[in-house]
């Protein structure tokens, strides 16, 4: 899974965002690492919407233009559920090497 | 607000183009970055194919929108080359003749009434039924003195010549031996000289031979022949008619992906199959083309044949055939695209008025 689709889909995991809601939300999330234009968030969508990870939730009437709020559907849940796994193991292991080299980084 | 809404154009009409308006305005943004320009441009035109989770149709749009580029560029550039330059005539060309043949009265004929020289001068119909003969190529102009031989050496007469030209603003190239090859010891047999000049949107190639039939001992024959070089005006053209015809390429193949996308097993394969077919016979002679046509924009010598000449020769069949079937593949996904459109609009109908 790439980065930006990671975070759109954790973005999405608590509650519905629309379009802007959820740059706002990948942006606060992150912490401004990543900053994603608008047109590769709409193309991310319509992957995962595709791809059956999101899905259309409501829409919504604001100053006239139709705001469309997307969710996390079940198999989104569980591919995000499996990228944070993935990630927490590799997390893991890269801490696991880095303990030893400082370890023997001491007894030297 | 107009500049994001002309950045939206690359997005398909609906919805998607407001929804994305809303998302780049709700910031309180109106006017997009140069960054947010190039990320909707190519996002959109990616939109425009459907199929987001779909490479194939991307690598299939490249395909297409390549070929469509090849063929708009060559007829570009074959209408841009009716408005080039003509060979000098009248006085210009006698002041060529002369330079090159001083007090010797001399020829000239021209291969090619217009802008292409075909040797068989088919009809239009007969171009459209068969295209070019294989010995097609561009027109040239030859010049050579009366009776075609000069008394003398060749050598010092190609050196003289050479001079005079560059005398007369010419930038005159190297001059290489020519003659056939002794196949026993790989030798050239030097049998005459060839030497090209360049001025005023023309090159002249002038080549003496001693070999020629005909020719009296102790002369050798003599011909110049004179090629346009395609004009600032000429590229220009032809690479505008490479760019629309990509778009054109991408576009159509977005609206015939998008209209059957929900299409049944046979007509998905009644747009894709034959489409892929035609790929399959235009690519060779786009790849051929298209560096041909790089090599005529940015090579430093003239051509004697146009970048698309393959295309209306040998490959003229092939070209014909792969059109017909891009346009089958076009009918058919019109075709589709309105039968399933109708049977939606029958379905909503009934539905309503059930309810």
């Amino acid at each position: 899974m790439r980065e930006p689709t990671f975070w759109i889909l954790t973005a999405l995991a608590t509650r519905p965002l629309h379009g802007y809601g959820v740059l706002q939300e990948v942006g606060r999330l992150s912490e401004g690492q990543m900053k994603l234009q608008a047109g590769t968030l709409y193309a991310a969508l319509d992957r995962l919407t595709a791809e059956g990870l999101v899905e259309p939730d409501h829409d919504e009437v604001v100053d006239g233009r139709t705001r469309r709020y997307y969710r996390l559907t079940d198999y989104g849940v569980i591919a995000l559920q499996a990228e944070t796994g993935r990630l927490e193991r590799n997390a893991r292991t890269a801490t696991r090497q880095l303990s030893v080299r400082h370890g023997r980084e001491q007894t030297a | 607000m107009r500049g994001y809404r002309a950045a939206l154009w690359a997005y398909p009409k609906g919805p998607r183009r407001e929804e994305l308006l809303d998302t780049l305005t709700a910031g309180g943004r109106t006017w997009p970055t140069p960054r947010e320009v190039g990320n909707l441009f190519r996002h959109g035109m990616r939109a425009r194919l459907g199929r987001p989770s779909s490479r194939g149709v991307v690598v299939l749009a490249v395909l297409v929108a390549l070929s469509t580029a090849f063929l708009s560029a060559a007829v570009a550039s074959r209408l841009a080359w009716e408005t080039a330059p003509d060979f000098p005539v009248g006085a210009k060309l006698a002041a060529i003749q002369e330079t090159l043949f001083p007090g010797t009265p001399h020829w000239a004929a021209r291969n090619g009434d217009g802008v292409v020289d075909d040797t068989l001068r088919p009809s239009t119909g007969q171009l459209l039924l068969w295209g070019h003969d294989e010995d097609f190529g561009m027109a040239t102009l030859t010049i050579g003195p009366e009776g075609r031989a000069i008394a003398g050496d060749y050598r010092a007469w190609t050196e003289a010549a050479a001079a005079r030209l560059a005398r007369e603003g010419w930038d005159v190239g190297t001059t290489a031996p020519t003659g056939p090859t002794d196949i026993a010891s790989g030798r050239l047999l030097q049998e005459g000289t060839a030497v090209e000049a360049t001025r005023d949107g023309i090159t002249m190639t002038v080549e003496t031979s001693t070999a020629v039939v005909g020719t009296p001992p102790g002369s050798f024959d003599v011909t110049a022949t004179l090629l346009r070089l395609p004009h600032g005006h000429v590229a220009a053209l032809t690479w505008t008619g490479w760019l629309i015809g990509a778009l054109a390429g991408w576009l159509v193949t977005g609206w015939a992906s998008r209209r059957t996308e929900e299409a049944g097993p046979v007509a998905g394969f009644l747009t894709r199959g034959p489409v892929v077919i035609a790929l399959f016979l235009w690519t060779p002679l786009t790849v051929i083309g298209t560096l041909g046509l790089l090599l005529e924009t940015f090579g430093d010598s003239a051509s004697d044949k146009p970048f698309w000449s393959l295309s209306a020769t040998w490959g003229y069949g092939v070209t014909q055939l792969g059109v017909l079937l891009c346009l089958m593949s076009v009918v058919v996904a019109a075709v589709d695209g309105r039968r399933r459109g109708q049977q939606a609009a029958a379905s909503a109908g009934s539905a309503s008025s059930v309810r």
